[in-house]
């Protein structure tokens, strides 16, 4: 070693390549952060948010609105639970969305201008920064600059895509006819097909005051 | 796998070595702490996958990113591990691999952390100080202070050695 400068950049030198393990654990850690970040997304700024417009998107008595189910489902007895089907909607529209069917035992929940959140009946966590387990619909992060990846399906007459990257939820993106980017996250309780996932998506109006997150 | 997955995946199979060893200069030998600031860079780095400019490259963000990772770990008061010492030890006290660094990585821990980024960046990385200064989030002027003082630590600490006093710097701006 001549020099500082030698000794440097010898100390730089890299050493073995990484792994194709140790490649995929970063991927996995990744991807669980992500999963992490979508479930949270909103634990600052939305719910900021919602505090500051709640007003606006609240529905009527303040949080939730249930949802009037025309077909609650039967299971027999010790089979397989089936997909939970979806049912005409006949409650109170929110104001950021309108849906046309929810699923069958589900309610709305809770809306805001950022972010409308279905549930099981008497689902209890109520937060509205709080995505798991819940039929989440949103407009894509404007963060989100790359064309989401997953299953070509057709909502309606629009193309969209099913991602199923990560265990919590199907994430569903598509483009409605007014422009309007959708993000719609499907817990795997509902044990929905991508079909039953684009069926529903059908079924989700954007109206406006309707505002894409961060993140 | 998507293609944001594999073109991730790739680039750490491309990139992590690079990163884990500059990591270990910037914490001064400690391989446990590089590793820790390396697997946090990657998971920032691909939150931020969709968002990094193909022309700015991955690397060079990710670079960014792990100065600013470590500037975050020296912030946890419960996290710091290093000390200073009137004194350079005889060799370096984690470095388990590449012993023979041991007197420089030594050495580098009686830098502060952003005389230290300064000087990797600018003489390992060879990053103009421009570069240098927009990774580390300050002036170019305070960059060039920042390396010279460093390299005249550095040199001091490793025992005033006159072939050490052959540092040149690159040339470039």
């Amino acid at each position: 070693m001549s020099d500082l400068q030698t000794l440097l950049t010898k100390a730089a030198r890299p050493g073995p390549a990484a792994s194709a393990a140790t490649a995929d654990a970063d991927l996995h850690r990744g991807r669980r952060a992500r999963t992490r970040r979508r479930l949270r997304r909103g634990a600052s700024g939305l719910t900021a948010a919602a505090l500051v417009t709640a007003g606006a998107f609240a529905l009527p008595d303040g949080h939730s609105a249930p949802a009037k189910v025309a077909h609650p489902v039967s299971r027999p007895h010790g089979t397989v639970p089936a997909a939970i089907k979806l049912v005409a909607y006949t409650g109170t529209q929110p104001a950021g969305y309108t849906v046309d069917s929810v699923p069958a035992g589900w309610e709305i929940q809770g809306v805001n201008n950022y972010v409308l959140l279905i549930a099981p009946n008497g689902f209890a966590d109520t937060r509205l920064d709080s995505f798991e387990g819940k039929l989440t619909v949103m407009l894509q992060s404007v963060d989100q600059t790359e064309l989401p990846e997953g299953t070509p399906v057709m909502v309606g007459s629009a193309h969209g895509v099913i991602s199923h990257a990560d265990a919590t939820a199907a994430q569903l993106f598509f483009t409605d006819a007014a422009g309007h980017k959708l993000d719609i996250q499907v817990p795997p309780a509902l044990r929905w097909s991508d079909a039953q996932i684009a069926r529903f998506g059908t079924a989700v109006h954007v109206n406006p005051g309707a505002t894409a997150g961060r993140g | 796998m998507s293609r944001r997955d594999d073109d991730f995946r790739g680039f750490v199979l491309g990139s992590r070595a690079r990163l884990l060893r500059t990591a270990t200069l910037l914490t001064a030998g400690d391989a446990h702490l590089a590793e820790d600031l390396v697997q946090l860079t990657l998971t920032r780095v691909y939150l931020a996958w969709p968002r990094i400019r193909p022309e700015a490259g991955p690397e060079a963000y990710a670079r960014r990113v792990l100065v600013n990772a470590l500037t975050d770990e020296r912030r946890r008061p419960f996290r710091r591990r290093e000390t200073s010492h009137a004194e350079v030890p005889d060799t370096s006290p984690h470095a388990p691999e590449g012993l023979e660094f041991g007197p420089l990585h030594a050495a580098l821990a009686g830098l502060p952390p952003g005389m230290r980024a300064a000087v990797v960046l600018r003489h390992v990385h060879e990053l103009s100080v421009a570069e240098t200064a927009d990774a580390l989030g300050c002036s170019e002027g305070n960059v060039k202070s920042q390396t010279s003082r460093g390299l005249d630590q550095l040199r001091a600490s490793l025992g005033g050695d006159p072939a050490l006093s052959n540092t040149s710097p690159r040339s470039t701006p």
